[in-house]
């Protein structure tokens, strides 16, 4: 009986339950009270049929919103992550290539700048103390000419 | 009210093909659910169109979720969960937004019920007024029960789901939802009585449907 009170129950159990002698009448009573309510339940507002293109519709809204998604997913969330990865490592390695060659050429000048130095270090007269002169600093890079040395060394004499 | 008499296996393996992102099995569980699905939201929120629209918002749903789908739970119980979220967030939506709904403002007085054909030709006018008025009834009786013995009410009759599952699909114990179930029908039939005791309801079939 509990069994009819509250989950369906097939036409088949219910004959065999109505079939004289099975219950008694107050069981009978309860039956038919128990059904009637099912049917009140179940009957009162039957539910309407779907429509045919119902799993068509489904599968255009389903398109319909990833299509929407995808549009506002940035481009960088939108490829896989294997994609992610090589693009980043591909970008690590062109700055890294950079980089290294920035150095290079850092050390290119550096080195440079060392000959320099040392080929004004070798200019006659020029002292280490007469470097902090600016305005001898400045003149390192011209070498003077023979006369311009053969005056120099006229006048300090 | 299962459609085909298919082992909850079968469902279970084309839940987990859906998973991997396969159309087709997703497309079979749909037309084999749609009604039962349907059928349950109408029960909770007896508008056709709409119940219709929400149920397919259950499978919209059941499709973005499946990757959380697991083996070990049986496909009825997920679907439904769904279905029941969606109408309680639905429900709950009606209750903080109330609005008049549309078929109630253009209906006058006496006209027939939303989601009813009338049938005129084969009912008498007053015998069709009194059936009306009882669908109202069981309507506002069924709307004033608390949420989860209506959901549980619903999947009963409707989902057709064992007590064990509707435990698993409303989060509580078996003992629970057979209580649930019977405060539910309890409630009703004291408020219906008068409609259960003069007879007004005449279920149809006589018995040749499942009830």
């Amino acid at each position: 009986m509990d069994r009819v009170a509250g989950k369906k129950v097939d036409p088949e159990t219910i004959r065999w339950l109505r079939q004289p002698g099975r219950l008694s009448e107050p069981e009978r009573r309860r039956l038919e009270a128990e059904l009637a309510f099912n049917g009140l339940l179940d009957g009162h507002r039957p539910p309407p049929p779907v429509s045919s293109n119902f799993t068509a519709q489904v599968l255009a809204r389903i398109e319909r919103e990833e299509r929407v998604v995808e549009r506002r997913t940035p481009w960088w969330q939108r490829i896989g992550s294997l994609p992610r990865v090589a693009a980043l490592a591909a970008l690590a390695l062109t700055f890294g290539v950079l980089w290294s060659q920035g150095s290079a050429t850092r050390q290119v000048r550096m080195a440079k700048q060392a000959v320099e130095l040392g080929r004004a270090a070798s200019v006659p007269g020029l002292e280490a103390a007469s470097l902090a002169d600016f305005e001898v600093i400045r003149r390192i890079g011209v070498v003077p000419r023979a006369e311009d040395d053969a005056l120099i060394l006229a006048l300090a004499q | 009210m299962i459609p085909d008499p298919v082992p909850p296996d079968e469902d279970a393996a084309l839940m987990l093909l859906v998973r991997q992102g396969d159309v087709a099995a997703f497309t079979e569980l749909v037309d084999r659910w749609k009604q039962p699905v349907t059928g349950f939201v109408y029960r909770l929120l007896p508008d056709a169109d709409e119940a219709e629209d929400i149920a397919q918002g259950v499978f919209i749903q059941l499709w973005k979720t499946a990757s959380r789908y697991e083996r070990q739970a049986r496909f009825s119980t997920f679907l439904f969960t769904i279905a029941r979220n969606l109408c309680l967030n639905e429900i709950r939506r009606r209750t903080r937004h109330p609005a008049e709904s549309l078929d109630a403002r253009l209906e006058p007085e006496g006209e027939s019920v939303p989601g009813q054909f009338p049938d005129a030709g084969q009912v008498p006018a007053d015998e069709e007024s009194q059936r009306r008025e009882l669908v109202t009834k069981v309507d506002e009786a069924l709307a004033d029960l608390p949420e989860k013995q209506r959901v549980a009410l619903a999947l009963c009759r409707e989902g057709d789901l064992s007590y064990e599952e509707i435990a698993v699909v409303l989060g509580t114990t078996v003992p629970a939802t057979k209580s649930l179930i019977h405060r539910a029908r309890e409630i009703l039939k004291l408020r219906l009585k008068a409609y259960l005791t003069s007879g007004a309801w005449e279920p149809s079939g006589g018995g040749g449907k499942s009830v």
